[in-house]
């Protein structure tokens, strides 16, 4: 049994775990509107937490790809970068979606934390989009690492921009959950990061694998 | 002293150098020979330092030059196409290079070049874009040429240039030599250059296949 | 430093006696600010939607401008003048971001009126504010789109890929221009919108930094 086999059965026990602890087990919140729907919140708040995570990741990589341009930097680069934009479109929906049945009279628009995520879905489908539109290996990595660092600037300080910015007419009901829910949130979290952890792995694994694809293609050539 | 280090250029799938090492000293021409496609350009961007090796190292006397800025300051450099700024002036092409490379009287130093490039003293307040493609050469000559230079890299330098053109470049060329410069010419047309080159390098898909002191050119 | 004045007075010179960018910019605000009359008929309405027209065509015309700038560099070769210079390759950057720059205050301080026009109190408006505001998103705007464009001219789809690249990059600055102009608009002082002013300016500094050190890796 080797790592990558571990961490995958983990991360799909983990999850399995915490559907069932938030759809069945955790007690129903107090003070909620819509006290069933409520449990979105259990999938929302881990997927958004994994889609910055995953973009930190993206720029981290970056960074040490332009410090010194190793291929597997890069590889992780853009794996985690594709991981990243389905949890934030999934954080995105079930954001939008618990706050409709939630909030009265709620904007998206001048929600803070809406913006935001917008923006950094805006800013992995542009990652994306670049890697996808150059050729050369050498430049595509290094191209996209640039934009990946000046990114990685722009979706906090948009959230910057908009909390001084834009006013929000709804108000939120207290803080949000009990103290003793707490502890399924928390479960979340650590169920989506392995999730997160085991897809961006598989996929780094399979660039791994396209490339060497590729080198003995082109010895073959030769 | 301009010295290849074992440089590859890999563009993609593609391989334009392969293991390149060379080094060319101080009063030398030297011919860079070779079919289309066998890496001259390449080589030569290299040495200008507008491209970057996929592995291995171009240096100037010791110093990378990837990492020396200053370096530059000692390289004149005219590719394939002139690559000039067409709402510019041939007199304010050139001595935006002398700018850039800190010359102080950088309009004389420009029409001197000019004058070494046999660009004629007429036609020079002339924007770029309205000159002919022999005239556009010399231009892209004299860029090259400005700021004495101590390596001068040429691409096809004969290229669209006439009789008196071709005349004068050979001149210069000479001058360059005389002045102890390291000249290197790519060229489809070696027979042309004759007693002026020292040395012949020859490419051929991206690796050397050939390099010795000049005999009697190919 | 010496480099990037003379980068940016070429660009300028060029631009001065061709007018490509400008006219193209000019055009796109102008349109922009058309859409934006014919498409709010209250004139209320007008008043609050004026900063958002006016900062779109900004961004839009920015990424017209920046991208096709590279775009001919590369094309015409004269990228590798701009490469051979003896200097660090960070002034270059500098020096198209403040031609870049300069052309995109031009063609806000000529469009400006016309938009202050679509305002329903043009004697309320707070110029010094909004010269402020303007000139510190423009500045973080113009790096952005000038390393943004070099990276996208590098890349098969070239000019197109601008905007894309650059809205998620920039939407600080686009966001807190519109709600500082809005509030300029409405004669606020520049003490209201210091905050707006500081997230403009940070932005700045931090992308120029960035820009003048990544520059290097696009190019070469």
């Amino acid at each position: 049994m080797n790592g990558r086999t571990v961490l995958v059965a983990v991360a799909v026990v983990a999850m399995l775990a915490h559907v069932v602890l938030a759809l069945v087990v955790a007690p129903q919140a107090k003070g909620f509107v819509a006290p069933v729907t409520q449990r979105i919140f259990y999938f929302h708040v881990p997927s958004a937490w994994i889609g910055y995570l995953a973009f930190a990741v993206t720029a981290f990589a970056s960074a040490r790809f332009l410090h010194a341009p190793a291929a597997r930097w890069d590889h992780l680069a853009r794996s985690s970068a594709e991981v990243g934009t389905v949890f934030s479109v999934v954080a995105l929906v079930t954001g939008l979606a618990w706050s409709r049945l939630e909030f009265a009279g709620y904007d998206p628009f001048t929600d803070a934390k809406v913006i935001t995520l917008v923006v950094l879905i805006l800013a992995y489908l542009a990652y994306l989009s670049l890697r996808a539109g150059v050729a050369d290996d050498d430049r595509r990595g290094r191209l996209a690492a640039v934009f990946g660092l000046l990114a990685v600037v722009g979706v906090p300080l948009s959230y910057l921009a908009s909390s001084v910015s834009i006013h929000p007419d709804f108000t939120r009901p207290g803080s949000g959950l009990d103290p003793g829910l707490g502890i399924y949130l928390g479960f979340g979290v650590v169920a989506f990061t392995l999730l997160y952890a085991a897809l961006a792995a598989l996929r780094y694994d399979l660039a791994v694998l396209e490339a060497r694809l590729v080198a003995a293609s082109e010895t073959l050539e030769r | 002293m301009l010295v290849f280090e074992d440089v590859t250029r890999r563009f993609g799938r593609a391989t334009a150098l392969e293991g390149v090492t060379l080094a060319f000293d101080a009063k030398t021409t030297t011919a860079l020979l070779g079919p289309n496609g066998s890496g001259k350009t390449t080589l030569l961007r290299l040495a200008a330092a507008l491209d970057r090796p996929s592995r291995g190292a171009v240096r100037l006397d010791g110093r990378d030059l990837r990492e020396d800025a200053a370096s530059r300051a000692r390289i004149g450099y005219a590719g394939h196409d002139a690559a000039l700024y067409d709402a510019l002036t041939a007199l304010e092409n050139v001595a935006f290079r002398a700018k850039l490379l800190g010359r102080n009287r950088a309009g004389a130093e420009a029409a001197s070049a000019l004058d070494l490039a046999g660009f004629p003293a007429r036609g020079r307040d002339l924007a770029a874009g309205a000159l002919s493609r022999g005239q556009r050469q010399r231009v892209a000559l004299a860029r090259a040429f400005v700021g004495e230079p101590d390596i001068v890299l040429l691409d096809e330098p004969h290229a669209g240039l006439d009789e008196d053109g071709a005349a004068a470049l050979d001149r210069a060329l000479a001058g360059l030599a005389a002045r102890g410069a390291t000249v290197l010419v790519a060229t489809h047309d070696a027979p042309r250059l004759g007693a002026l080159v020292d040395r012949a390098v020859a490419l051929e898909r991206g690796r050397v296949a050939r390099d010795e002191p000049r005999r009697n050119a190919p | 430093m010496r480099a990037a004045f003379l980068v940016a007075a070429k660009d300028l010179r060029v631009e001065g006696r061709t007018r490509d960018l400008v006219n193209a910019m000019l055009l796109l605000a102008l349109l922009v600010l058309a859409v934006g009359l014919v498409a709010y008929h209250d004139l209320h309405e007008r008043a609050v939607v004026a900063s958002g027209v006016l900062w779109t065509a900004v961004v839009f015309a920015s990424a017209l401008a920046s991208a096709r700038s590279f775009a001919n560099e590369r094309d015409r070769g004269t990228l590798d003048v701009l490469l051979g210079a003896p200097a660090d390759r960070g002034d270059i950057f500098l020096g198209k971001t403040i031609a870049h720059a300069t052309l995109l205050l031009a063609v806000e301080t000529a469009v400006l009126p016309l938009y202050a026009w679509l305002s329903p109190d043009l004697g309320g408006v707070a110029l010094g504010t909004l010269a402020v505001i303007a000139v510190l998103a423009t500045v973080g705007l113009a790096a952005a789109a000038t390393i943004l464009a070099a990276v996208a001219t590098a890349a098969r789809a070239r000019e197109a890929l601008v905007p894309v690249l650059l809205l998620p990059v920039a939407m600080p600055v686009v966001i807190s221009a519109i709600h500082a102009t809005t509030a300029a608009f409405e004669g606020a002082g520049l003490s209201e919108v210091a905050g707006e002013a500081a997230l403009l300016a940070g932005f700045a500094i931090i992308v120029l930094a960035l820009g003048w050190y990544l520059f290097e890796e696009v190019v070469a």
